[in-house]
């Protein structure tokens, strides 16, 4: 890697550190995954399909999405995808093509 | 039943004529139901919902999304009847098989009263019931093979 030296001659100014002002309400980052994804229970789709749903729209390993599944049957609902808004409904769109109830809601 | 027979990339179909013409009947019961018909089970079940408390929100995303549904759904019905056809499945075929059966499942057990979240069923058997078991049948078979890969 090449060693960048200041010209000779010159003088580098050094930066001082100094704190950064509090960021007012306009400026407050959103949460990085301010939405998720909710997968609600149903009594007929198989639960072998859902596991498949799971991995082949999120790559889940088989365990991470049969854990989830199984989640949604015993639970009634699971989160199973979250982020910026426009993410969600994509995947929203995605399980509702494929046949699952799923639905939006703000992360906590 | 071993309806499925996987060949490389490929998944070949080995299900007997009848029922091959039984699974084609997905076809036609997809296409019988109007998204809109609110006296349909099966056109409320086929009916999803994004924004549940938000009606603005879930108008935008309606607005966004529905005729893309419907687009994406007569694609997969297409999918489904030509690779039937032919007697294989690409990995795509497949995909559009599960979710027309899971589909075509949803819908009939919506007319049935068969999804109700309670557990309790009306003892409906008939065939349409026997034509909710043969896709589910089916659906599960072609999914055991498609998670089945490594």
């Amino acid at each position: 890697m090449t060693r960048l030296s200041p010209p000779v001659g010159r003088t580098v100014t050094e930066a001082v550190p100094r704190p950064l002002d509090p960021p007012s309400d306009e400026q407050q980052a959103e949460p990085v995954h301010p939405w998720q994804v909710v997968v609600w229970n149903d009594p007929v789709n198989l639960m072998s399909y859902v596991v498949w749903v799971f991995r082949r729209l999120f790559g889940y390993p088989v365990e991470e999405a049969t854990r989830l599944m199984l989640r949604v049957h015993h639970e009634g609902r699971a989160v199973v995808s979250s982020g910026p808004l426009e993410k969600a409904e994509l995947d929203c769109y995605r399980l509702h093509h494929h046949g699952l109830w799923a639905t939006l809601e703000r992360a906590p | 039943m071993t309806g499925f027979r996987r060949r490389g990339p490929e998944i070949d179909l080995d299900l007997p004529e009848e029922e091959l013409g039984l699974l084609l009947l997905a076809l036609p019961l997809l296409e019988g139901v109007r998204p809109d018909d609110p006296a349909d089970p099966a056109a409320r079940r086929l009916r999803y919902r994004a924004h549940a408390e938000d009606e603005t929100a879930e108008a935008r995303f309606r607005e966004l999304t529905a005729g893309l549904l419907e687009a994406d759904r007569a694609a997969d019905r297409q999918r489904f009847a030509s690779s039937l056809q032919r007697g294989t499945l690409g990995p795509e075929d497949a995909a559009s098989w599960l979710r027309v059966l899971s589909e075509a499942r949803l819908a009939l057990a919506a007319r049935l009263g068969l999804d109700r979240e309670d557990g309790e069923r009306p003892p409906a058997r008939g065939g349409a019931a026997v034509l909710a078991d043969l896709f589910g049948c089916v659906a599960d078979e072609l999914v055991g093979l498609l998670l089945a890969e490594p």
